[in-house]
């Protein structure tokens, strides 16, 4: 295994808060991945993997992916719906890309909610972690 | 605690009242793996056949799982490892019991995106639970990423390729018809036997009419 094809998935249950109106969860989340996706490819990334997450919350549920830059983000589910301040979302995210380091991904997941709560008015709360272990490419 | 391992299966129950398929999907992560297996539960549920899907992602929490659960589909979970390797026997482990237990008429595997369709295929031969009707493989090919996933990991992405019994490309609405041409021709080169299709997931017809081609018995196993 090179440090190309490290693959050291990172994953996080994650709260979201509305402080104020968010016409679209899937747009908020979209764009935080798309921003996760941004900072891995400037740390130096080899390749997105994939970057998803499923949100649920005040009854209805969603997810969003991120597999390559170009074709940016989609989302499937009831994403199109508001949030309304004082909802909050459940979110678990995955971020699994090639050649950063697992402390890496964590950085550039704290960066990206940090600008996601700074842009909608919200707040983002890291609620657990979890790594496992490394999964070299050819290794299977 | 650790399983006890496997043995390698050779007499299986030759009597089950239900025929069932086996049908294991595999391609790199975010493929489109488990759009294809959304359509394919609808038809399946349209046909009234019983259905188990057991979901293998990289890493300790699970989103495909969730995003079938939506759907209210029942998912049987393997995370932390991939099914071809050290978690094969937690896949062979979670088969006999769910076979058990809900005499499934249809078992489809999504397979980690990192998983090997000759992996995955080891893991099943320690199978010991009542015989499959048919089993197939199905190989998810995403076009738009192709030429960069062959330069940084090329035996995984070949091997997902060469092991399948049918290739279908997706996201046809996201590539350019050279990256279709390229993924097309790499499908043929790698695996000349398989069938090959392409697919758009936004093509909602061509989507159903997909799952309908899958959700008949595939070939004897």
């Amino acid at each position: 295994m090179t440090e190309r094809d490290r693959l050291d998935p990172f994953a996080a249950s994650l709260t979201f808060e509305a402080g104020r109106r968010v016409d679209s969860g899937g747009e908020l989340l979209a764009a935080l991945l798309t921003d996760i996706g941004e900072a891995c490819h400037a740390a130096g990334c080899s390749l997105i993997g994939h970057i998803k997450c499923h949100a649920a919350g005040n009854g209805r549920a969603f997810a969003c992916s991120l597999t390559s830059r170009r074709t940016g983000a989609a989302c499937r589910g009831a994403h199109l719906e508001p949030l309304e301040p004082g909802t909050s979302l459940e979110v678990e995210l995955v971020v699994l890309v090639y050649g950063l380091s697992r402390d890496t991904v964590d950085a550039a997941v704290r960066q990206a909610l940090a600008r996601s709560a700074k842009g909608s008015g919200g707040d983002w709360a890291l609620c657990t972690e979890s790594h496992s272990h490394s999964h070299a490419s050819g290794s299977c | 605690m650790t399983p006890a391992p496997l043995r390698r299966s050779a007499n299986r129950a030759p009597q089950w009242p239900d025929p069932m398929d086996l049908l294991s999907f595999s391609g790199f992560l975010g493929s489109g793996k488990t759009t294809l297996i959304l359509a394919l539960a609808k038809e399946l549920a349209a046909r009234g056949h019983r259905t188990a899907f057991i979901v293998n992602e990289v890493g300790e929490v699970g989103v495909d799982q969730r995003i079938l659960r939506d759907d209210g589909l029942e998912v049987y979970e393997i995370t932390s490892g991939c099914i071809c390797c050290q978690m094969g026997v937690d896949l062979v482990k979670t088969m006999e019991a769910l076979v058990r237990e809900e005499r499934p008429q249809n078992i489809i595997i999504e397979a980690s995106g990192v998983a090997t369709p000759d992996g995955i295929a080891d893991s099943l031969s320690y199978y010991g639970g009542p015989p499959f009707a048919s089993t197939r493989s199905i190989g998810v090919l995403d076009p738009t990423r192709l030429e960069a996933l062959i330069e940084v990991m090329t035996p995984l992405i070949e091997s997902q390729i060469a092991g399948v019994d049918e290739i279908i490309v997706t996201k046809t609405d996201l590539a350019t018809g050279a990256e279709v041409a390229q993924a097309r021709s790499v499908a043929e080169r790698l695996n000349p036997k398989a069938a090959l299709r392409t697919l758009s997931a936004t093509d909602p017809v061509a989507l159903a009419d997909l799952a309908r081609s899958l959700a008949k018995p595939g070939r004897t196993s």
